[in-house]
């Protein structure tokens, strides 16, 4: 079988688009909350946002516009052939509508107009998997490299969904944090004062490959199940995320042990957080307290379809530094969440494999494991 | 409100749809969903955060996800390996076989079910 590396990537996300800026900000525990005042109407429920700057699609650029620019600078930097791509680009927005077709033909334009290969249609891979999607993207991407079926491939994940409607149906739902609290702190998965999550933005491309040279890091493993349960809840007795863990190391041929970062999809939901703790400890058993836990989300909300995305991005951070980025605004313990959560300073670690973990509406579960 | 009821009645049909082939699965088998569902355009809403509030019910949005209507197929059906979404209007379908001969030939399922849905054209049918 073959190998799928991570050869490149661009990103943007509300901690920055610039490598370096980002990496200082993660490890530093800088949050990329802010205030929606400015972003909102007039007596709008929801206080704090994460917005990509210069990128969002009420001021500025639309999602298919930011997908392009994130695609075009992959390949500009990173030339190589092409032979598919997944993409999740969804659009909220009035005039705008969804057509997958003419967002396939757009990207496309780009990969063309960079390599002078027009990928086929048939390669041209729209999801839409709501908060499983950047992993379940990559995932199926490594899928193909791994079969010999492809040799490169690139991901498109975009999430700039905040227009008031949009964060006016999360917050409908219950799923928003109303705390009472400075932005920056309004996101602390794990901690007892967590409340719900904050609507935030993101995006990211990756180039993929059955090279291992010059490589971030490897996608050693995958797996995807589903609760078959209800629509918005997780199955209180973790089955469908329990096998995801056992499906995801398997396919990577590595015991529990092996893992040494779990970044949790952790959203700040009182009961998200508290199942996600209570799958880590069933298949950890009493090692769960020995496995660093990191929310990325404590910095940048959630970012939707891209939120696994990002997640791959800072754990090829964390392989490159060799540091846990921590869990920011962690105040109080939760007797539901008793994990070392790497709360509020990142720490030096000895990183080879970072477990990516993500749940989204439909109780679907996703697991992918990195290798550096 | 109605776009909700008649996107779930049209849910409904693809699980009447899907029910045909149950007696096909075996009982604890790994089971994948593999959907082709093109997206719905947002529909016209108010202009006005505190209308919309008034007007349109707090989960109406939720009937408009691809999601809801595979989520509702995947427990009908008991899939409890990957539930995938392709929303290609034109190649959803190929993609959709394409991946579950993939997930059965690397052994992550072992029966898979295929369907295809079009949220659009039921909502242009069947509103005025």
């Amino acid at each position: 079988m073959k190998r799928a590396y991570i050869r490149e990537f661009k990103f943007n996300s509300p901690l920055g688009s610039e490598w370096s800026t980002f990496t200082e900000a993660l490890f530093s525990g800088q949050s990329g909350i802010e205030s929606a005042r400015d972003l909102m109407p007039e007596n709008f429920p929801v206080k704090s946002l994460g917005i990509l700057h210069g990128a969002n699609p009420q001021r500025s650029k639309g999602a298919l516009a930011l997908g392009q620019e994130l695609l075009r600078s992959l390949l500009q930097s990173h030339q190589e052939s092409v032979d598919g791509m997944i993409f999740a680009v969804p659009t909220e927005h009035e005039a705008s509508g969804f057509f997958p077709e003419r967002q396939a033909e757009t990207l496309n334009s780009i990969v063309e107009a960079e390599t002078g290969i027009k990928i086929p249609p048939e390669r041209l891979i729209s999801i839409h998997e709501a908060c499983v999607t950047g992993l379940t993207a990559l995932a199926m991407a490594a899928q193909r490299i791994r079969s010999g079926l492809w040799r490169n491939a690139v991901v498109v994940v975009v999430d700039v969904r905040s227009t008031w409607k949009e964060v006016l149906d999360f917050h409908r739902i219950g799923a928003l944090s109303l705390r009472q609290a400075p932005s920056l702190r309004a996101s602390c998965p794990f901690s007892l004062e967590r409340d719900g999550f904050v609507k935030s933005e993101g995006a990211a491309a990756f180039l993929l490959s059955d090279q291992a040279e010059n490589a971030w890091g490897e996608i050693a493993g995958f797996a995807q199940t589903n609760d078959a349960w209800r629509l918005l809840d997780g199955r209180p007795d973790n089955e469908g995320a329990l096998r995801a863990f056992k499906e995801a190391l398997s396919s990577a041929r590595l015991k529990a042990s092996d893992i040494d970062c779990f970044s949790a999809h952790a959203t700040s939901t009182r009961v998200g957080d508290a199942l996600e703790t209570r799958a880590i400890k069933s298949l950890w058993g009493k090692e769960a307290y020995r496995l660093p836990v990191t929310a990325l989300k404590s910095q940048i909300g959630h970012t939707g379809q891209a939120s696994g995305a990002l997640q791959v991005i800072s754990a090829l951070a964390m392989f490159q530094r060799q540091r846990i980025a921590p869990t920011i605004n962690y105040q109080t313990p939760d007797p539901q969440c008793d994990l070392d959560y790497v709360p509020n300073a990142s720490r030096a670690a000895e990183l080879r494999h970072i477990f990516c973990n993500a749940h989204a509406f439909g109780g679907q579960n996703a697991s992918l494991i990195l290798r550096k | 409100m109605a776009k909700t009821n008649l996107v779930n009645r049209q849910g409904e049909e693809l699980q009447e749809a899907i029910k045909s082939l149950l007696k096909d699965l075996q009982p604890d088998a790994k089971i994948g969903l593999y959907c082709a569902i093109k997206p719905l355009s947002p529909p016209p809403y108010p202009a006005h955060f505190e209308e919309y509030e008034q007007e349109i019910g707090p989960t109406a949005w939720l009937a408009d996800l691809p999601v809801t209507v595979a989520h509702a197929c995947a427990a009908l059906v008991g899939a409890r390996g990957p539930v995938k979404i392709f929303n290609h209007p034109a190649m959803g379908y190929t993609q959709a076989v394409e991946q579950a001969r993939l997930d059965l030939q690397s052994g992550l399922i072992e029966q898979a079910v295929i369907c295809g849905h079009d949220l659009e054209s039921a909502r242009a049918e069947l509103l005025p």
